[in-house]
């Protein structure tokens, strides 16, 4: 265009703007100030205020804490309170505002037309209709897993219309275990498993620090379990198909073909009572003597016996969510007979069974699918088996009348006749008993943002009952503890519940009323193998296949939230993308690349996915995540990945699997290059050993403090801090890289998400990375690398316009507005923490709404970097200034440190010689990234420790 | 034909020509400088802060509670007008006005006068805890009717009077 810009156009518009610039423009304010009219009483307006509610993101039920600011939540935190998760959140849970705040959120009544697409309604119309047709029609409500007010509810619902029994369907509902426990103890339930004491954990393909049952609990108790205490550490052993986070996490990994893990169990149980190393003998005449190969080497067999044999307090954890083969359920079978022998029955309590019991088997979601004609309306709340359960679609279509009600378009809602949007689960009233015995409680925590209706006021309103929801549960808490009164904990027993009021605001505080029964430990009734379940017959040319839940998308119903597509897989690294793990000597065998597409055909369906090729997948098996590739749900999930649920045996009959190469290229994109560390020793380790005779050598650090200039090496002169110098520290043996940091990070500091293309060049925005490396063959680590804010830093003295100084409390700090985006201080930066903002995105409504208004929202061409939660800092400082005292210790709690699951992150003042902060600088594993460098980070990290098994 | 406008060749018209740009200028300088109670925004109700601060000798934080509670000072909602005008002066026409917007629960959109750019972050209860009198900013305010703006509240503005005092001039301070 300027190419033809004519000499007259040219004065015109020169001319033009210098004569605008030349008069300062009028300043004028768009913006009102608008008071309220009458003003509530809290929370006050520019404060922040606080709701205590459940997590409902996943079956776990954990306690949440919710930042609310001038009317709209913007941070997701762990209920300190909660029994469950004490304060601490799983990056599901941090991303439950993402949910709320989803662009691709249902907003309006729907109506299909006839060509299949759908129309805005009115409620009224629709629940018109659905009266006039339940009036001639036979109800099935199918429902995600909901316990107390909300199964109350719909059961009633379906008592009314129909009288058939609510179907609660979840992806991975966990079958093996129930059906084992039914069998050996007569008892269809999920017991809940007690981790803590145990000194030697063998989990036999079963993650439990990612998606088994109680993922934060058990990361929590995992986190003290693998700490050195008193000269004690609890050791961890991993047997199965794939290198999983709880593999990685494992002090010994052990490959293991699945299906193969009961007749290693069983085998392991023979050998301990051939060395006569059996604890309870009750149940030793039950061994039974499989013959078939056990899955590991006689030699690893003797030494993993042995260990267990060994070990003070062993435990055994068995039972997958997703594996409901016959072999899944004799693994589980023998990991309870081991258990017992070991003398372990008390660590599992069949009286606090979890809430996963209660969800229909696979057998009973697809009867109650089948049976539907056209006589029946099918009412779906918030679940979405057209994605998860392959050939449901069909019967669906048989339905009169499909209604939906959830809070995503998603492939389901895309068959429904009537698509009703309902409130998130953070704008409702609700409880959930992820545990029996533990009421977790949800109020709303902002008001509904769209025109949206509660699901319980929904089924309510059809039901024409009289009162409304939001007193069913108030009513259902008040029952709930005049139940149990006697049975509540030491904390409730101040709860009245025969007082509403003093009770209601009592309970709403903790968000949560928990009773205590008498533990339940029934004896073994039997134990018969399955004949079929100990000869695992693999047809030659096929594969095993392994569906891993996703830590981060689940079972997909969190798949359209941008960070934890964009957050990378903590193992691979790999994100926003399916991959398969595959054996490389396998792979080569078969002629298939690193990267290479392959197709993987079940009965009747084929999914292609490419490879990554790895010598941590067992050779017969091939491995996926589940969540990725819907094909209709929110733009962010449609389309991206391959959906691997089809592969999954219907029956739990696993015939496996057949691969086929297809020669086209198509690797996933790994944010990470190499997990090789190229022996710069980045992840640095010690053996357990040298720390318990007391012989481990202590690294020197560099002090980022003035005690660490040293004139011979140092060009600047040291910093004097006054007040406060902030420091951190670190410790590799407790993080277990599960990326919740990173999550909590991205809601506290509005940190932008760039998309699969913008990574690919390397324009990634995370603040905090969790790294992962590997330290040797075997073991592997991860290293969370945030600013260090070092003493000297490299990128202060190179920032032109000063926007990168130092702060008088040890700060590296970045300031926005004055940052004209040079870049230079990312170039030296060694760690590269500095992240460039090269997208110019726009926070479209409602995500705008989850901003913190603590943290300035950058733009595009500016430079951003960790601040240590600075707005946190300042608001703590302030706090205390007011208050007229100093800062506590650990009072500050930047974001990655409040929800690490396992406290691996202590933040606190280097000045305060009895910080937790400054004791930990003094550790024998301390040690500094990069320290030859003479950075001086306040960053220490504590070595892992290598625990020999 | 003797130019009627030629002004120049009369001294004396010359003089007066100085003396009237003078006299402007000065005036002008003292419209600036002396007369604080300068004219501000336009309100939806000419609420007058003369008349509630300087007549009747209400404090600030009678209205403004939130500068000594929160960072944000705060407009007052329309309750608080009627804590008075429910008995007081209940038929003036613009209160009744405020009255119409408390019956109707419809709020009153004030313009907005002083303003501090996003990506800085000021704390009001801090500086009236260190007892920053809230006319450092805000000027005069017993002076005006109609609120205006007294200082460009700037960088250099904070800063000047952040050194002066000994407080923090650290940039994380304000800029986070």
């Amino acid at each position: 265009m300027l190419g033809n810009i004519s000499r007259r156009a040219f004065l015109w518009l020169t001319g033009g703007s210098g004569a605008a610039l030349m008069f300062k423009p009028a300043q004028q304010f768009v913006e009102k100030l608008i008071p309220y009219v009458n003003p509530p009483k809290y929370p006050r307006p520019g404060e922040w205020a606080f709701f205590a509610t459940t997590c409902r993101e996943c079956p776990a039920g954990c306690g949440m804490l919710m930042w609310h600011r001038d009317g709209r939540v913007t941070k997701a935190e762990g209920n300190p309170f909660h029994p469950l998760n004490r304060g601490k959140l799983c990056i599901r849970g941090q991303s439950a505002v993402q949910g709320q705040y989803d662009p691709d959120r249902l907003k309006k009544v729907l109506r299909k037309n006839d060509d299949g697409s759908h129309q805005e309604a009115s409620w009224q119309e629709a629940i018109e209709d659905m009266r006039n047709t339940l009036i001639r029609s036979k109800a099935t409500v199918v429902s995600d897993l909901q316990t107390g007010s909300m199964a109350k509810t719909i059961k009633n619902f379906t008592n009314k219309f129909g009288g058939r029994n609510p179907v609660y369907y979840e992806a991975f509902n966990y079958e093996s275990i129930r059906k084992a426990h039914k069998e050996i103890y007569g008892q269809d339930s999920i017991p809940r498993y007690n981790l803590e004491g145990s000194d030697l954990i063998v989990s036999v393909n079963t993650d439990f620090l990612e998606t088994w049952l109680a993922p934060v609990e058990y990361a929590r108790t995992f986190g003290d379990f693998h700490s050195l205490k008193n000269n004690r550490i609890g050791k961890h052993i991993y047997l199965g198909a794939s290198r999983t986070m709880s593999a990685a996490n494992a002090d010994r990994f052990i490959r293991l073909e699945p299906g193969r893990e009961a007749i290693l169990l069983y085998r392991i149980a023979q050998k301990l009572k051939e060395r006569g190393a059996i604890r309870d003998a009750r149940q030793q005449d039950m061994i039974p003597n499989p013959q078939a190969d056990a899955g590991i080497d006689e030699e690893s067999l003797e030494a993993l016996t042995d260990r267990i044999a060994r070990a003070r307090d062993p435990f055994i954890l068995t039972g997958s969510p997703s594996d409901n083969s016959p072999q899944a359920i004799e693994s589980v079978k023998a990991g309870a007979l081991l258990n017992e022998l070991l003398g372990n029955r008390q660590r599992m309590d069949f009286a606090q069974y979890h809430a996963l019991s209660l969800a229909n088997y696979k057998e009973q979601v697809h009867e109650a699918f089948a049976d539907l004609t056209d006589n029946d309306i099918l009412i779906i709340h918030n679940t979405n088996p057209v994605y998860s359960e392959p050939g449901i679609a069909a019967h669906i279509r048989k339905a009169g009348k499909v209604v939906y009600i959830g809070t995503i378009m998603n492939e389901t809602a895309k068959m429904a006749d009537w698509v009703l949007p309902a409130n998130y689960s953070l704008e409702e009233w609700g409880d959930f008993e992820p545990w029996r015995g533990t009421l977790s409680l949800m109020q709303p925590t902002m008001t509904t943002i769209f025109n949206t209706r509660g699901a319980g006021e929904i089924f309510m309103d059809l039901n024409r009952d009289s009162i409304t929801y939001k007193d069913r549960v108030r009513t259902y808490w008040q029952d709930w503890a005049l139940q149990n009164n006697g049975a509540l904990k030491r904390g409730n027993k101040a709860l009245a519940p025969d007082k509403n009021k003093q009770f209601y605001d009592q309970a709403l505080q903790s968000a949560c009323i928990q009773a205590s029964f008498t533990p339940q430990h029934p004896a073994m009734k039997r134990l018969k193998p399955h004949g079929g379940a100990l000869q695992p017959q693999l047809k030659t040319n096929r594969f095993h296949f392994m569906l891993y839940p996703s830590l981060f998308l689940y079972d997909g119903r969190l798949s359209n939230r941008t960070w934890l597509q964009e957050i990378s897989h903590p193992v691979t690294n790999i994100v926003w993308q399916s991959w398969v793990d595959m054996n490389t000597q396998k792979a080569e065998k078969m002629g298939i690349r690193d990267g290479e597409k392959i197709t993987i055909s079940a009965e009747k369906e084929i999914i292609e996915a490419p490879v990554r090729l790895n010598e941590d997948t067992d050779p017969n098996t091939i491995a996926m995540y589940a969540g990725q590739g819907h094909w209709s749900m929110g733009k962010n999930a449609s389309g991206t990945g391959v959906n691997a649920f089809p592969m999954l045996p219907p029956n739990g009959d696993n015939k496996g699997v057949k691969v086929e190469k297809t020669g086209v290229m198509d690797a996933p994109l790994y944010l990470q290059p190499t997990q090789d560390q190229h022996e710069r020793k980045l992840l640095r380790d010690v053996e357990l050993e040298a720390l318990t005779s007391g012989t481990a050598h202590k690294d020197k650090i560099n002090w980022p403090l003035p005690k660490g200039y040293d004139k011979k090496h140092d060009m600047y002169e040291p910093h004097e801090h006054d007040d406060h110098r902030w420091g951190m520290v670190i410790d590799l043996q407790r993080c277990i890289g599960c990326k919740a940091c990173e999550a909590a990070c991205y809601a506290e500091n509005n940190i932008i998400t760039v998309g699969k293309k913008n990574l690919e060049e390397g324009r990634e925005m995370s603040w905090l990375k969790v790294t992962s490396y590997k330290i040797d063959k075997e073991r592997m680590g991860f290293l969370p690398v945030p600013c260090q804010h070092c003493d000297s830093a490299p990128c202060e003295p190179v920032c032109p316009v000063f926007a990168s100084v130092h702060t008088e409390e040890g700060l590296n700090a970045q300031i926005y507005n004055r940052c004209i985006g040079t870049r230079y201080c990312s170039n030296n930066c060694p760690y590269k923490v500095r992240r460039f903002n090269w997208v110019r995105h726009k926070h479209e409504y409602p995500t705008n709404l989850q901003l913190n208004p603590e943290v300035t929202v950058r733009d595009h061409g500016v430079m951003e970097k960790c601040t240590f939660c600075v707005q946190r800092i300042k608001s703590v400082e302030q706090k205390a200034k007011i208050e007229d005292r100093p800062v506590r210790d650990q009072e500050v709690q930047p974001a990655c440190v409040q929800t690490c699951p396992t406290d691996a992150i202590v933040f606190g003042d280097l000045h305060d010689k009895n910080s937790q902060v400054r004791k930990l600088y003094d550790d024998r594993r301390r040690y500094q990234l990069l320290a030859e460098l003479n950075t001086k980070p306040a960053v220490i990290y504590l070595k892992k420790i290598n625990i020999k098994t | 034909m003797k130019n009627v406008f030629d002004i120049s060749k009369r001294p004396i018209t010359k003089i007066l020509m100085v003396v009237m740009l003078a006299l402007l200028a000065i005036g002008t300088w003292m419209f600036h400088n002396f007369y604080e109670s300068r004219i501000g925004e336009e309100q939806p109700i000419p609420f007058s802060h003369r008349v509630h601060v300087e007549n009747k000798n209400i404090s600030c934080v009678v209205c403004h509670e939130g500068a000594i509670q929160t960072s944000r000072a705060g407009v007052p909602p329309v309750e608080t007008c009627m804590l008075c005008h429910e008995k007081i002066i209940v038929h003036h026409p613009e209160i009744q006005k405020v009255h119409e917007h408390y019956n109707n629960n419809e709020p009153i959109y004030w313009e907005k006068v002083n303003e501090v750019p996003d990506f800085v972050h000021f704390n009001h209860s801090l500086h009236t805890f260190r007892q920053v009198d809230c006319g450092e900013c805000h000027g005069n305010i017993k002076a005006m009717d109609r609120v205006s703006r007294v200082h460009e509240l700037n960088m250099g503005f904070c800063v000047e009077c952040h050194k002066e005092e000994k407080a923090s001039i650290d940039c994380f301070t304000c800029h986070r």
